[in-house]
């Protein structure tokens, strides 16, 4: 017989702008995909911009009914019209319309695991509870690093990728996270056609790593070298704010248009975008979670890696670029600029070695290794076989069936 | 000491909702008669569930929460904990408004380990707090007034305290739950009229369900029947003006006609609704109060009762313990029991116009039927219940 496994979230899992939505959706198709479990996802039909409409073909569902229902690989999703479509504007009405489909759901699908990302709103807090009345065993998956406490209530095993925030959550609320392997999925990330001809770097806004950026960039453009350069902006007009402080800090006068070999564009919703026009990725960060994805999905492509140094990065790094332990002044700016310049020419030089090293760095990302990962931590949850027991029968807040 | 502590995501000062009134008025009870022996706070959001009209003053006296996130004072002994917001409709409320309503709750919790948890409504929010403090050994009540639920099943909550016997009755069947009758909590002494000088006949709170249609209809016949009688209709979070359009009379080839709207009445006076209620019992002879839902609280009955203000009142059976001897009460056409938009007929309403007639011919003499009435009601008696139900919930 078939496990059956509910995803609860807020959000749209067809969100492609937002992080949290791409990732819970890999670990629904990743759980979907294994034999003996059904997946159903109930959601918000709401998402981070509006523009992020999935599929053009959905806005016919757009305010036609309170609530419908779509088949997507082998996941059937529920979703539910809100009063609004952007995620932050949700009001309590349509949590608590979210909540009423959620226990009809529970009713109707017979989960024997609820699953949902923990974040900070109390829709999931509030079906947990639900699940527990009925004696259903609980999971959620952490990707956030702000979650306030209540995140955590009602839940039986807590899963993330990451391990970094396991250990935040262990010392800030005592919270035991299971670790699974990244979610990410090597297949669906492969870019066919290329036109690779840039060294790219992505700006997540902070100004000792865009500083070491433009310095690179300078360098380069001092020693004449051929390397064309592309800045990807996350956030509309902070570019030219970090250039501004730059010029401020070092009493230059540069503009955008005295870069010769920089080009500059904002995030395009698909990141494959940006995998067909790169030769090599720059990574500064270290501190955002996004960056361990997108640097995957640069390895994916055979595109070396040039990275600051740090535990996690080294580890997915690995031999298929270079990490480079950043040295940073009193007032917060990194100052072996050398340092990094040399490694990119390294990386340069062995471009061909490096494009080999990076097919072995990220044959363990398999969907099928998520699957199998995650599984492994639900699979007691699921023994439990909650959707055979008796409590199930009008045991819920609802007195009656809905 | 008993530690209790309020939660709800709607202001209990909100004079414009029973539930606030009536959990308000509990828990100051509870502080004066338990003194030291009680500790109490109160969590909530700067918001009302009902309308704001009853919110506005309590606003306007707390300016500083336009600097504040969250607000904490002490008002009767009562450690209140107010989470801004930024709409005053909960249904509007956003997740940032959640988040502060959720912050004001943990600053309450500091340093305070509840015996027990009390609050009103039935949202994911409260529900999810609720139930996890359940699951903390906190003892949990639901302060259930005005209304029955039908499919809720008070599964969080170890006990449901009701004002209406008869809801707790239902409760107990057909939610399974332990539901208690706790009585209602009306401070007499504040609703005493100051002035008394009596000249109309009011209707308190023109909803549907409160029987504006018998209203409207008793009130336009009175027009040529009885020209001297004046009525006085008291919004408060619905508008006479607005709900009159909607009632309707049903024509013979069945289609229906609004027939009524503020101009039809010349004997109609309107007010607004006012915090301190004891002005609008300086002016009224007597109450009427065709309510049409026999789950509605009676808190209007109780308070005129107290002032020996005679009640003219429809025979649902809670109106009926109520109003006792204080008053008459009448019946309600079946028809608009089922549709409460729907006008009564001429017959309908005729004993309704005769009682009319009588009831304000000798409004100044029922004192003493008043004060019979009233001794069903005893707040201390109430409040001294509630002090044991808690004692007793808490082991304490």
């Amino acid at each position: 017989m078939k496990k059956k496994i509910l995803w609860v979230g807020a959000k749209s899992l067809h969100d492609t702008t937002s992080i949290e939505s791409l990732n819970s959706r890999l670990l629904v198709n990743a759980l979907a995909s294994l034999n003996d479990v059904e997946v159903s996802v109930v959601n918000t039909f709401s998402f981070t911009e509006r523009e992020s409409y999935f599929l053009r073909s959905m806005v016919e569902f757009d305010q036609v009914r309170a609530s419908f229902s779509i088949n997507d690989g082998n996941v059937k999703y529920y979703y539910i019209n809100c009063s609004t479509k952007i995620y932050k504007n949700l009001n309590i009405g349509d949590f608590d319309g979210l909540n009423h489909l959620c226990i009809h759901l529970i009713n109707n699908v017979k989960p024997d695991l609820i699953i949902g990302l923990a974040q900070n709103n109390f829709i999931l807090s509030a079906i947990f509870a639900e699940a527990k009345l009925r004696h259903i065993p609980t999971a959620s998956l952490v990707l956030n690093n702000d979650l306030q406490e209540y995140a955590f209530y009602h839940t039986d095993v807590y899963l993330s990728p990451y391990e970094s925030l396991a250990k935040l959550y262990l010392q800030k609320y005592q919270k035991n996270i299971q670790i699974i392997q990244t979610l990410f999925d090597k297949n669906a990330s492969i870019v066919k056609t290329k036109n690779a001809k840039y060294t790219v770097a992505i700006d997540y806004g902070n100004q000792a790593e865009f500083d070491l950026f433009i310095n690179l960039v300078l360098k380069a453009q001092a020693q004449d070298s051929k390397q064309m350069f592309l800045l990807i902006r996350r956030d509309e007009d902070r570019a030219l704010d970090l250039l501004d402080n730059y010029n401020k800090n070092n009493n230059t006068n540069y503009c955008l248009d005295d870069f010769t070999n920089l080009d500059i564009t904002p995030m395009p919703y698909d990141i494959k975008e940006l995998i067909s026009l790169s030769k090599y990725f720059i990574n500064f960060n270290s501190t955002d979670n996004l960056v361990k994805n997108n640097i995957l999905s640069f390895l994916a492509n055979g595109i070396p890696v040039l990275s600051v140094a740090d535990d996690k990065l080294l580890s997915i790094v690995g031999n298929a670029g270079i990490c480079v332990e950043a040295q940073y002044a009193n007032n917060g700016s990194i100052t072996n600029t050398d340092d990094f310049y040399n490694a990119l020419l390294n990386l340069i030089d062995k471009y061909n070695e490096y494009k080999k090293a990076c097919a072995t760095q990220t044959k363990v990302y398999d969907l099928k290794n998520v699957a199998y990962s995650a599984i492994e931590v639900l699979e007691p949850l699921l023994a439990q076989h909650a959707s055979l027991q008796s409590q199930y029968v009008c045991s819920g807040s609802l007195a009656k069936v809905v | 000491m008993l530690k209790i502590l309020w939660l709800s995501n709607f202001a209990i000062h909100d004079t414009s909702s029973t539930v606030c009134c009536y959990a308000k008025t509990m828990l100051e009870q509870l502080a004066q008669l338990l003194k030291t022996e009680v500790q109490i706070k109160a969590v909530c959001s700067l918001a009302s569930h009902t309308h704001l009209n009853g919110l506005k003053n309590f606003i306007e006296s707390k300016q500083e929460l336009k600097e504040h996130n969250i607000l904490s004072f002490v008002e009767n002994d009562i450690e209140y904990f107010y989470a801004r917001c930024h709409n005053p409709e909960v249904a509007k409320h956003t997740l940032s408004d959640m988040q502060l309503l959720f912050e004001a709750y943990t600053q309450a919790c500091d340093n305070f380990k509840a015996d027990v948890l009390i609050g009103h409504g039935l949202n994911h929010f409260v529900s999810s707090i609720f139930s996890q403090a359940q699951s903390e050994g906190v003892k949990t009540v639901y302060f259930m007034s005005n209304s029955r639920y039908k499919d809720f099943s008070f599964k969080f909550y170890d006990q449901v305290w009701t004002d209406l016997q008869h809801i707790a009755n239902y409760s107990n069947i057909n939610n399974a739950v332990n539901s208690l009758y706790v009585g209602s909590f009306v401070n007499i002494a504040k609703v005493k009229c100051k002035a008394y000088e009596p000249e109309y006949v009011t209707f308190i709170k023109p909803t549907a369900q409160n029987g504006l249609a018998y209203f409207a209809k008793i009130a336009d016949l009175s027009q040529t029947r009885f020209p001297h009688i004046k009525f006085l209709v008291v919004d408060s979070f619905s508008s006479f003006k607005e709900d009159l359009a909607n009632l309707k009379v049903k024509q013979a080839d069945g289609s229906f006609t609004h027939p009524y709207s503020i101009l039809s009445f010349k004997n109609v006076v309107l007010c607004d609704h006012t915090d301190d209620t004891s002005k609008i019992y300086d002016k009224t002879k007597g109450i009427i109060c065709p309510c049409l839902d026999n789950d509605l609280s009676y808190k209007e009955i109780i308070e005129a009762l107290a002032n020996n203000i005679p009640v003219l009142s429809s025979n649902l059976s809670s109106k009926t313990d109520a109003v006792y001897c204080g008053g008459l009460t009448l019946p309600i056409s079946k028809e608009c029991l089922a549709d409460p938009y729907l006008v009564p007929s001429d017959e309908d309403v005729e004993n309704w116009l005769v009682s009319l007639e009588k009831f304000e011919l000798n409004y100044n003499k029922v004192a003493h039927l008043c004060q019979k009435s009233l001794k069903h009601f005893k707040l201390e008696d109430n409040v001294k219940n509630v002090a044991e139900l808690l004692s007793v919930l808490c082991k304490k």
